[in-house]
């Protein structure tokens, strides 16, 4: 019972799929599960194959090998057009013939909806993208954001079993994209749809997600809710990419919770797989793990503190970066104040730091590799 | 796009297949014609072609004719695109109209025009003998010119105004804003950035003159001005001879392939000079 | 661009007399069609509709009219297809030597006519082809095909593939999205190349002449021998209708769609 049970809540499930473009690799090995109403986001840097996946899942390519089973069905054979999909474009790939009603309307009226249905269902989505006034007019006479939603609602009509996104948001500018990433987080709460959105926005990615896959050249480098890969990345290169900034070589793991870095003992939050005491490895930092005592006041000052010189600060969104370097160890740092210090700490300050371990992993060295 | 791709490629195989039937298929059987002499499989009506005065006279007039044509044609074209291009955007529709429109006007309709322009009782005609003492227009080599530039100068301005619209407009102001004279910005900039439209224009002008076909037995007033194409379709038509005349339009075939392959050349060495610039 | 009073009034003293060049046929053409005079005169001295009246009531202009209209219909239809699959296939499908391949579906421009046309005459006859319409509008469906596949290519480059994959994602067959997505949008490049292709047939000489018979003279045939016989007042009638005819078309193709632009060799 209970087994079945769980079987009906997987909304998709994708295994070892593989793709080659010529000869080379582009999706190596890819699989994961997804539970009905989740958001997954594919995250990756610009040609690991976040585009090539939802392809494949749409149908759109032909995977070399590996399955996806839809709904408890394997969709390999099934063509695109019968698989019941959304899917929503970078360039919105709006009909530039057919006014926006008739937009939304498209998937409805290839699947020979009755006219009186199709009206309801283009009415309910446009009134839910907040652009049923304009139903009467032609792609061109939008703008960005509101072609984009006719997008969505076009997408969203068919009530599909799965939705996807393409980098819906990167055409968009930076207050649009605010707008409309809320704009679908709140649809996903209310409609509860089951979503993969492609981006390469980590931002976008923690924002809107219940599931990350972490993707680099073809390989999945992490699949989990973003609070564990914020906190527990799993490799250098997740870590990377989500913004653990300050990459130290050549430290040494010293036991569960220490590591150093020439004279510097670093605590440590988290560390990677195979890490045994004396392993070399990296330390990786996020900025706001590095606490300056002389202006977070909540810190308790110790003998713990490392001595430090600012080298510079800047404002960014209401936040103070800092470049620093070690006093004892000649190595360079940069920390985030989470507020406006005003006036900036100044070049040549004499500073104290604290580390937050939670911020820190430990990375041991691949020996082999080196 | 698997499926979509498939449609398409689809689609593709059909058109292959109706053009090799009503294309190729025949191009090939001119050419299997011509090797066949009662019965005999040989190269004798090329060699005949390629040493028989005759037909090398007529060879070399049409070649002559093609070349002196699309030279023309080249330098009016050019002006007449320059002319187009430097108009304000709003204003060059209605130029491009007349180029468009004498390009699908009937060729026949048109001749016959130039047949009462360049004819006896042409007032022009008069105007110009009693300026320049008699002239005869009509019926000669010249009247074939005229003619075939009228037909052929439309394809060229049209190809030539698309490669010089494509020039950035901010490159000639760099030149200028440089201090280059208006003249030598035309000669370094322009006119080097316009060579491919030249080129194509060069290669459409000289097929469509090397094969004309209705010039010459409209203004050229009989055999004596016949080229190729005509005297193919007299050998064909008249004296009944499919090999010899088959022979002949073949080698008119291979003599624009020949050229347009030279002109594709240039045209694909130009297209990497720019970038040495840089 | 070039500067200089002297230099801009050469340019357009040159260009105005390009411009009469390229308009001459057709100036002196139109005058002598609306004039009445028997002779050859011009400028004509009178107005008149006498010669097109003529021209109406004249059997073999007429029958010649009906011929070319028909066959430059029929051609057109097919060469409009043959235009569609091959732009279609040569842009969207998948084929080795592409370059290659638009070079072959555009080949019936390059190859010499005389050429095509012996061959088509090489082909039909041992089938009795020769002399039938159904022979002419093959012959036609394939020189004129160039012209809209040509226009079809260039829009179609410019078409963004991701609608058609958007409309397949969303359910639409591929035959469905073909029709209901690229189709609607294809259809000024189509509807401009269909009408200069039927410009082209319908004044189309060279491959005709291999074909036709006395049974089947179409109007340039009939212009020609009109002209080479006897210069018959009818032909000024008969040109001056095509001349209108044309540029009525064409300067319809170029105000609502710019037909330009796809014209490039
Ligand atoms: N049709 C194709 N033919 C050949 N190579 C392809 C094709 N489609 C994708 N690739 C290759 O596959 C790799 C992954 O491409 P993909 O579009 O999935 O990347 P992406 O993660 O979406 O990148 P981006 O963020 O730039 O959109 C790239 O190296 C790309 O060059
Ligand atoms: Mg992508």
């Amino acid at each position: 019972m209970a087994r079945s049970n769980s079987k009906i809540e997987i909304a998709i499930s994708l295994d070892s799929i593989v793709k080659e473009y010529q000869g080379e690799r582009v999706i190596d090995q890819v699989g994961f599960q997804l539970q009905e109403g989740e958001f997954l986001s594919l995250l990756g840097p610009s040609g690991s194959g976040k585009t090539t996946i939802l392809r494949i899942v749409a149908g759109l390519v032909k995977p070399d090998s590996g399955s996806i089973i839809l709904k408890g069905k394997n969709i390999e054979h099934i063509p695109p057009h019968l698989r019941n999909m959304g899917m929503v474009f970078q360039q919105y790939a709006l009909f530039p013939h057919l006014t926006v009603y008739e937009n939304v309307a498209y998937g409805l009226k290839a699947r020979r909806l009755e006219k009186k249905v199709m009206k309801e269902r283009v009415s309910k989505y446009l009134e839910l993208v907040d652009l049923l006034p304009f139903a009467k007019r032609k792609p061109k006479e939008l703008s960005g954001g509101q072609q984009q939603r006719v997008s969505l609602a076009r997408a969203l009509a068919t009530e599909p079993i799965l939705l996807l996104f393409d980098e819906p948001l990167s055409n968009l500018d930076a207050r649009l994209k605010e707008q409309m990433l809320h704009e679908i987080h709140t649809l996903h709460r209310t409609l509860g749809f089951t979503a993969i959105y492609v981006t390469h926005d980590q931002n976008e990615a923690l924002y809107l997600s219940d599931k990350i896959a972490v993707l680099n050249h073809g390989k999945i480098e992490q699949f989990a809710s973003p609070e564990k890969i914020l906190q527990h990345p799993k490799t250098p290169f997740v870590a990377d990419f989500f913004g653990y900034v300050n990459r130290l070589e050549d430290a040494i793991l010293q036991d569960n919770n220490t590591a150093t870095v020439g004279q510097i003992n670093v605590p440590i939050g988290h560390q990677g797989i195979n890490s045994l005491a004396g392993k070399k490895g990296q330390l990786f930092i996020r900025p706001n793990a590095i606490q300056v005592a002389e202006y977070q006041q909540t810190l308790v000052k110790d003998k713990g503190n490392l001595p430090a010189v600012v080298l510079d600060a800047r404002y960014r969104g209401g936040e103070t970066e800092v470049q620093i370097q070690l006093v004892n160890e000649a190595v360079n740092l940069t920390a985030v104040i989470p507020k406006m210090i005003v006036p900036s700490p100044k070049q040549g300050e004499q500073i104290s730091i604290v580390f937050d371990s939670s911020g820190i992993c430990f990375f041991p060295g691949d020996d082999s590799d080196e | 796009m698997n499926r979509m791709t498939r449609l398409y490629t689809g689609m593709g195989f059909i058109a292959i297949l109706y053009l090799f039937c009503f294309f190729l298929y025949p191009l090939l059987k001119v050419f299997y014609t011509s090797l066949w002499i009662n019965d005999q499989f040989t190269f004798d009506n090329y060699i005949k072609i390629l040493t028989t005065s005759i037909y090398t006279q007529v060879l070399m007039k049409t070649l002559s004719v093609a070349v002196i044509s699309t030279v023309i044609a080249l330098g009016l074209g050019y002006l007449m695109a320059y002319f187009i291009v430097t108009r304000r955007p709003e204003r060059q529709g209605i130029w491009l109209l007349i180029v468009v429109s004498s390009m699908f006007m009937s060729l026949t309709v048109r001749l016959y025009g130039w047949l009462i322009i360049l004819g006896e009782n042409s007032p022009i005609l008069k105007a110009l003998t009693s300026l320049f003492g008699k002239i005869q227009l009509l019926f000669s080599e010249k009247a074939i010119v005229v003619g075939i530039v009228h037909f052929i100068l439309p394809f060229v301005t049209l190809t030539i105004y698309t490669s010089l619209k494509k020039i950035e407009p901010s490159l000639l102001e760099a030149s200028n804003m440089l201090g280059a004279s208006p003249l030598r910005t035309f000669w370094r900039i322009t006119f080097p950035l316009s060579l491919p439209g030249i080129y194509a224009g060069g290669s459409i002008a000289f097929a469509l003159s090397a094969s004309t076909f209705l010039v010459p037995i409209m203004l050229g007033g009989g055999p004596k001005n016949y080229l190729i194409a005509n005297i193919a379709y007299d050998l064909i038509v008249t004296v009944g001879n499919l090999d010899m005349g088959a022979a002949l339009s073949f080698v008119l075939f291979v003599m624009v392939i020949l050229i347009l392959s030279i002109f594709n050349l240039l045209e694909r060495r130009g297209q990497h000079a720019p970038r040495k610039m840089d | 661009m070039l500067q200089g009073k002297w230099t801009n009034g050469i340019i357009y003293f040159l260009v105005f007399l390009l411009i009469l060049f390229i308009l001459s046929p057709l100036i002196v053409i139109l005058p002598i069609s609306f004039s009445n005079s028997d002779m050859f005169q011009f400028p004509p001295d009178s107005f008149s509709l006498e010669r097109y009246q003529t021209l109406f009531q004249d059997e073999q202009a007429l029958s010649s009219i009906w011929l070319s209209l028909y066959i430059g219909l029929v051609s057109t239809v097919l060469a409009t297809l043959l235009g569609l699959l091959a732009g279609l296939g040569v842009v969207r499908g998948r084929f080795p030597f592409r370059s290659l391949l638009e070079s072959f579906f555009l080949g019936p421009l390059i190859v010499p006519l005389v050429t095509t046309g012996i061959g088509l005459l090489i082909f039909f006859a041992p089938l009795g082809m020769t002399g039938s319409s159904i022979g002419i509008i093959l012959a036609h469906s394939v020189i004129i095909s160039p012209y809209i596949t040509r226009i079809l290519i260039a829009s179609l480059r410019q078409f963004n593939v991701s609608q058609e994959e958007a409309a397949i994602v969303h359910g639409a067959t591929p035959w469905y999205a073909f029709r209901t997505i690229v189709i609607p949008q294809l259809l000024p490049a189509i509807l401009s190349g269909a009408i200069l292709a039927f410009l082209v047939s319908i004044d189309e000489y060279t491959v005709t002449v291999f074909l036709a018979n006395a049974d089947t003279i179409t109007i340039p045939i009939r212009i020609y021998q009109f002209v080479s016989m006897d210069i018959n007042p009818v032909v000024t009638a008969l040109a001056g209708l095509i001349v209108i005819c044309s540029f009525g078309l064409i300067a319809l193709l170029e105000w609502k769609w710019k037909i330009h632009r796809y014209l490039e060799m």
